[in-house]
């Protein structure tokens, strides 16, 4: 007996694979096979999954219906088996996943909606930071700053999509008044997903703030800065508009320090 | 330096302290002796939950319960949910932290479930070279609470009960002493729960717990989404007068009714340990 084989074939047989070499480690009884006991714990931990998938995607799981959204699950699961002890890591890889999932193609906004409340889930398990370090930015010579990249927090995240993907969430939640039916879906969207403090109280909000593709300016910009862009080429981009943005980004503390490459 | 609390002692029937009951619990607080934490769900910095636990904490002790250790796995003790674990203890202090006697990952992935091990010597020899590892990185004693299971393998030469025995006793570890599970494995298996009861090393028994099953037909699944049964309130009987008076906690964790309900059930188990404890030692006079 090697403990070390025997988890190995439980591992593979639980997501997905061949379930021989599982069973042959389990005793069966007039009760239940070897084949009926380990299916109970392969049942159990694609359950577990699927339920920790539901809770980070509400919206998807409404979108496709939960029987859908079960049997979609164990796909994706042994597609994707978890490495994390936390089901809060659990789920990045859904939004790609959907993307090539050929029985959701007539949904086409539903892996832009899984990336929504990804990034939901992301930004509310991240700290919220107090302080900037921008302090030695006066320091900072005027050959250097062409040269200057800032960093934004972890407790927002920037996303854009072709489809109203706000209001699909917004009008899942309850008492929003909004129905699916009466959104123009194919509306493209930037949108700003934070995590702050509510004034006054303890608990922790997540807020959004959609922009429309006309009027995106400030968006553009921190996308810009996320993606690494230099000071002196965010002056290029943003011209006159640059000391007002960066001000506004440093105010929000969404903008949080810089180095120089 | 570290807050130092001053409510530590944990004592009487507890409750598991839960998401769905938060608001509830803001007004049944100072009833309550004390809360079992999930440890699992607090173990990511800066979240809601988090911030609930230091509130909770201020005026409640509590204990912590974990899946994440996978005491049984064969892969090497996960050093970041290990740190992780010790910073919350050293911060919140629970009066101690258990975890379960299987594996929940192995080979780089995570299953999130409790699966039982093969009981022989080379597992014992590993799983204690494994608790006095976690020892020796928290700084105290490790609770480890006896699982529910579905299968045996073919690879176990001993009885779970003598498995317990051999793992605490060298590795000098703490036992949570789940009754529920005992049963239920005892149905499954078909062996005399009582054996497996009475075996166990009373000394070592830090807190029981209590749960609910749903009968499958074909066996017992230790589902934590039911009242507690009938002929486990029986053996938890006899668990009180093997063990005497340990901290009891009864676990709801799926089908979550209101707090008001599973006060109820911790109500009912406090009496039938007093009632147990007050018999037996009347019995000793």
């Amino acid at each position: 007996m090697n403990i070390n084989k025997i988890q190995a074939d439980f591992i593979e047989a639980i997501f997905g694979g061949d379930q021989t070499a599982a069973t042959s480690h389990v005793i069966s009884d007039e009760t239940l096979t070897a084949e009926q006991r380990f299916g109970i714990y392969s049942g159990s931990v694609k359950g577990i999954l699927t339920q920790a998938l539901g809770a980070t995607f509400p919206v998807c799981k409404a979108l496709v219906g939960d029987q859908f959204f079960d049997n979609m699950s164990k796909i994706f699961i042994d597609k994707y088996p978890p490495t994390s002890c936390f089901f809060a890591e659990y789920g990045n890889n859904l939004p790609a996943f959907l993307a090539s999932f050929d029985p959701v193609k007539d949904i086409p906004y539903i892996k832009d909606v899984a990336r929504f409340e990804w990034a939901r889930q992301e930004v509310y398990h991240q700290k919220i930071q107090h302080g900037i370090d921008l302090n030695k930015l006066a320091d900072v010579t005027e050959e250097q700053q062409t040269k200057l990249t800032f960093s934004l927090s972890k407790t927002l995240h920037l996303i854009q999509s072709d489809y109203r993907i706000d209001d699909i969430w917004f009008a899942h939640q309850e008492d929003s008044g909004l129905k699916l039916e009466d959104i123009d879906l194919n509306k493209a969207v930037k949108l700003f997903i934070w995590k702050d403090k509510e004034a006054g109280r303890e608990s922790i909000k997540i807020s959004l703030m959609s922009t429309t593709a006309e009027d995106s300016a400030y968006w553009d910009f921190l996308n810009a800065v996320s993606s690494g862009a230099t000071l002196g080429s965010l002056a290029e981009s943003f011209a006159d508009k640059l000391p007002e943005y960066l001000n506004q980004g440093i105010q929000s503390a969404w903008i949080r320090s810089f180095t120089i490459n | 330096m570290s807050k130092q609390y001053s409510h530590n002692k944990i004592q009487g029937c507890g409750i598991g302290l839960r998401l769905e009951h938060y608001n509830e619990l803001e007004k049944e607080q100072e009833n309550i002796p004390w809360f079992e934490v999930l440890s699992d769900n607090y173990l990511i910095e800066g979240t809601t939950q988090r911030d609930y636990l230091y509130k909770f904490r201020e005026n409640n002790p509590v204990t912590f319960h974990g899946v994440g250790l996978s005491i049984g796995s064969t892969e090497p003790l996960n050093k970041d949910y290990l740190t992780r674990l010790k910073q919350l203890k050293d911060e919140v202090q629970p009066a101690w932290v258990s975890d379960h006697l299987c594996w929940t990952s192995a080979h780089g992935v995570v299953t999130h479930d409790l699966i039982p091990l093969p009981y022989t010597q080379t597992v014992v020899d590993h799983i204690v070279d494994r608790i006095s590892q976690i020892q020796d990185y928290l700084g105290e004693q490790l609770v480890i609470e006896n699982v529910s299971s579905y299968l045996q393998f073919k690879a176990t030469d001993m009885t779970e009960w003598d498995f317990i025995n051999e793992v605490t006793s060298r590795s000098d570890c703490k036992l949570l002493l789940d009754v529920n599970n005992i049963y239920v494995n005892a149905q499954n298996h078909k062996f005399d729960a009582d054996e497996y009861l009475f075996a166990m090393p009373a000394s070592r028994v830090a807190e029981m717990h209590l749960a609910g099953y749903e009968d499958r037909g074909t066996h017992l699944l230790d589902t934590h989404s039911r009242p507690v049964s009938e002929p486990v309130w029986d053996l938890f009987k006899k668990a009180v007068q093997h063990v005497g008076d340990v901290p009891v906690l009864i676990e709801w964790d799926n089908d979550i009714p209101s707090l008001e309900r599973v006060i109820k059930e911790s109500e009912k188990a406090h009496k039938i340990q007093q009632q147990v404890l007050s018999d037996t030692f009347q019995k000793v006079v």
